[in-house]
């Protein structure tokens, strides 16, 4: 049952974000329902313009009603909020995760923490979280609590 | 375009399994078709409208499977979800049950029940799809005329252009589309990020539902509850009159019909889009009150009338003797009328 939920829903997000895509997102890579990539371009006007970022999402057969595990590669921006291996602090990709969330709506928020960043620098655990981390940051026991983001 | 490279999902592991993953591919491989197989000013044509109905389609979809609505459920918060998607065992939540789109939590799920509205607004709408998407191209079609003409008529060709965008078009937000398409992230986006962006669409009509949502479960509006007039005195009735703003005369049945009139308002205003204030309420009761006066009198004559039409007409069938001398010549009259004739 999930399984036809799984992928119907994740080729309608896909037809949805070829054809109608948000500004600064693309998908780049989306050859199985098990991970796809995407560019993230900074926001004009905030410190990451003109940068380019990858992410990668990557799909449990529970999906969507499991969040999907969100991580850059590459290139990784430096912010408050996201470790210099790529795992993201955000607490809709974990236990704020909700259904009607979507590929598109996880990018949008990613972009616009992003975009509100005042100053670039790694988190404060930085050097201890990468490491101590499992390669999954689901696995991570995330406490949230920058409401300002 | 990305798109054949989009394709090749269909061979993931996933969906050689099941029957339904089979379905889906004709299904998905069909709608990247469309873009491919016509030529380029098509598609953008085609992209168009699947913009623009995209956007009357999303208020009809399923948030969770981005589908249409199979068998629509609605919760007591106003959101609505497919029968299947509303069994979300989704395990991250510690508060048990709760609605993906709000957070409102649920005891159980017999607290949704089924929205026979939807389920028939989807079945005329895909029926009639073809032809709404037809109609829709002709009015695009007729808008982008009427900006030509504006254009070539006016002398500050850029202004109206940026304006006639805006005025002349039968669909209302026809080239607002990508905002609406972002709308949906609004309403979805939890952390409050996207209130960032600007809403251009405020003036949508569209947006009303959405506002009137975030006014009920904002608001400290609360229904009064129905009240077992049986059981009260005089005293305690006119107390609660009095409680309320309203005159506290007349008999008991008066004031019984006053207050339940006054409550039904109350509560209507209540699920209102833009209630009322309590002012303009109490304005409409003393119109109600003007207005139940005089239809009593009215009533009352309109009573006195109907009695004595079917006094006369009970006269008419009761006792037909009383015109029986007048029959009896009016047949005496056709018999000789009969007879004349038949002697000429």
């Amino acid at each position: 049952m999930s399984n036809a939920l799984f992928t119907k829903r994740l080729s309608k997000e896909l037809v949805d974000l070829k054809i109608n895509p948000p500004v600064g997102i693309e998908v780049t890579e989306a050859d199985t329902f098990k991970s796809w990539k995407l560019t993230l371009d900074g926001v004009d006007g905030t410190l990451y313009a003109g940068e380019r970022f990858t992410l990668e999402f990557r799909f449990s057969p529970n999906y969507p009603m499991e969040s999907p595990e969100v991580v850059f590669t590459g290139n990784i921006p430096i912010h408050p909020h996201i470790y210099s291996n790529g795992h993201i602090c955000l607490n809709v990709l974990y236990n704020q995760w909700s259904p009607v969330l979507s590929v598109r709506s996880v990018c949008l928020s990613i972009q616009s923490m992003l975009s509100s960043c005042t100053c670039k620098e790694p988190p404060p655990d930085n050097n201890h979280y990468v490491k101590t981390a499992k390669a999954s940051p689901k696995q991570t026991q995330w406490s949230f609590h920058d409401d300002s983001v | 375009m990305q798109y054949s490279a989009s394709t090749t999902p269909l061979r993931s592991p996933y969906m050689s399994s099941s029957t339904s993953a089979l379905h889906l591919r004709v299904d998905f491989v069909s709608e990247v078709a469309h873009c491919h197989i016509n030529s380029p000013q098509h598609i953008t044509r085609q992209v168009d409208t699947e913009c623009a109905l995209s956007e009357l389609e999303s208020e009809l979809k399923c948030s969770v499977c981005k589908d249409f609505y199979d068998v629509p459920m609605s919760s007591k918060c106003q959101h609505t979800f497919c029968a299947e998607c509303a069994k979300f065992d989704y395990n991250n939540k510690k508060t048990g049950l709760c609605c993906p789109t709000c957070g409102y939590s649920f005891t159980s799920f017999t607290q949704f029940y089924k929205n026979t509205l939807i389920e028939d607004l989807i079945k005329e709408y895909k029926s009639n799809r073809e032809s709404i998407a037809h109609l829709y191209a002709l009015g695009k079609q007729a808008e982008e005329r009427e900006c030509r003409e504006e254009k070539e008529g006016s002398i500050k060709a850029t202004n109206s252009n940026s304006n006639c965008n805006f005025n002349s078009s039968p669909f209302g937000g026809t080239t607002k589309s990508k905002c609406a398409s972002e709308k949906s992230i609004h309403k979805n986006d939890n952390d409050g990020n996207g209130q960032k962006r600007k809403r251009t669409d405020d003036n949508d009509n569209k947006l009303l539902p959405l506002n009137k949502n975030i006014r009920t479960s904002n608001n400290q509006l609360c229904k009064k509850p129905k009240i077992a007039y049986g059981l009260m005195n005089e005293k305690k009735l006119k107390n609660l009159l009095k409680e309320e703003g309203l005159p506290a005369y007349g008999s008991k049945n008066e004031m019984i019909a006053r207050h339940s009139y006054f409550i039904n308002l109350y509560n209507s205003n209540v699920d209102a889009t833009i209630p009322k204030s309590k002012g303009e309420l109490l304005r409409d009761m003393k119109k109600w009150e003007r207005a139940h006066q005089s239809n009593e009198a009215k009533d009352a004559n309109l009573i006195k009338k109907t009695l004595t039409n079917s006094e006369e007409i009970n006269s008419y069938v009761i006792s037909p003797n009383k015109y029986r001398n007048q029959f009896a010549e009016l047949i005496q009259q056709a018999k000789i009328n009969k007879r004349r004739r038949e002697t000429a």
